[in-house]
């Protein structure tokens, strides 16, 4: 607010004045060049291989019935367990801090160890700190084709 | 500013010590840069340069891999995908040459004019330290890309350290990490490349508290 004060012309010393505006102006676009120089640091910092999710398509002989298989998608492992009732494709990470959970036969859930979260077959929270239950991905089958993940 | 550098002084003396040290410590009138055509600058220009190498060296290694299977897709990676990874990447290669450029006048300088005379002689020999040094840096560089280049470069230095004499097979394995060029042979590198500057800082504080002590040498 000052700093407008003094840039007007109404006051008596035109060189002060004068000199301030111009400092302000070098000040400005000084940071407006910096920035950029900031921008492009950021960008070099920022630089990373892509990663797509892409869907996996997979075979209906890959997936035999009530094994479960672990498959990357989006660079992260996902289970698909394929029974009677149908195919599901639950994420394995843990839906807390982004451990991976595991799948506990003689207690039929899915484990955390990171810090004791509990899932039951379909991924829904029985105990522990997570508050969301494990994400479900698409599971589209045509044929014998299976298609996981995707919008 | 000004408070802020006020409590600061008040604290530490940081800010007189670098009024005396830094701004308020010209040059003597017969080295200003104009004299002896620039030739007293070089010394300082290596140490830019040498900065600018950290620097650089500093951002490329974000995205640099040192492993055999990925060194070179990394560099292309840099050269390619990251935004303005060309530019810095084209910065430490070419400040590279350059800073040896310099390097070299800074020491043909001070041999003509015999400025490495009494009492000057360690800062002659913590030189030929720091060019050695340089050279390290510049020869374990050329070899990080994994390149054809850097193989066959790697390759021909490390055969002529073979010409020591009894130990020069011994040396060979030891700086290649094996009989052949491979992967512990970029993992060696790599460690040179990053080691050394620490190592090269060290003696270029003893260079510059010995010029500070005995002063810069007066012209012939």
């Amino acid at each position: 607010m000052s700093e407008k004060k003094d840039l007007t012309l109404s006051t008596t010393d035109f060189s002060i004045q004068r000199r301030k505006l111009l400092g302000t102006l070098a000040g400005c676009s000084g940071l407006v060049l910096f920035s950029q120089f900031g921008f492009g640091i950021f960008s070099f910092l920022n630089s990373r291989p892509p990663t797509e999710k892409k869907p996996v398509q997979m075979s209906l002989s890959e997936l035999p019935l009530d094994k479960r298989i672990k498959i990357i998608y989006g660079g992260q492992p996902v289970e698909v367990l394929r029974t009677k009732e149908g195919i599901k494709a639950i994420s394995l990470v843990c839906t807390h801090l982004g451990c991976l959970v595991h799948w506990v036969p003689e207690k039929n859930i899915y484990y955390c160890p990171c810090h004791e979260g509990v899932f039951d077959p379909d991924g829904n929270v029985l105990a522990g700190p997570p508050p969301i239950p494990l994400e479900r991905l698409k599971v589209e089958v045509s044929g014998s084709d299976v298609i996981i993940g995707g919008v | 500013m000004v408070k802020l550098l006020d409590e600061i002084e008040k604290r530490t003396g940081l800010v007189s010590i670098t009024h005396e040290e830094v701004f308020d410590k010209l040059a003597p009138e017969s080295v200003h840069w104009w004299d002896k055509w620039g030739l007293s600058c070089f010394g300082g220009l290596s140490l830019v340069f040498f900065t600018i190498q950290v620097i650089s060296g500093i951002f490329l290694l974000i995205h640099y891999i040192p492993h055999p299977d990925h060194a070179f897709a990394s560099v292309q990676f840099i050269d390619s995908q990251v935004t303005f990874g060309w530019f810095v990447r084209r910065i430490h290669a070419i400040g590279s040459n350059i800073m040896i450029i310099l390097v070299l006048i800074h020491m043909m300088k001070v041999f003509y004019t015999q400025a490495y005379k009494s009492p000057r002689e360690f800062h002659w020999i913590s030189g030929v330290f720091l060019l050695l040094l340089t050279l390290g840096e510049l020869f374990s560089g050329y070899v990080l890309p994994w390149t054809q280049m850097s193989f066959w470069a790697a390759t021909v230095v490390t055969n002529s350290m073979g010409v020591v004499p009894v130990i020069g097979d011994w040396v060979i394995e030891f700086i290649r990490g094996g009989a052949n060029i491979a992967g512990p042979t970029l993992g060696r590198f790599f460690m040179m490349h990053l080691s050394l500057p620490v190592v090269m800082a060290g003696f270029l504080g003893l260079h510059f508290i010995m010029i500070r002590k005995t002063g810069i040498a007066e012209p012939l």
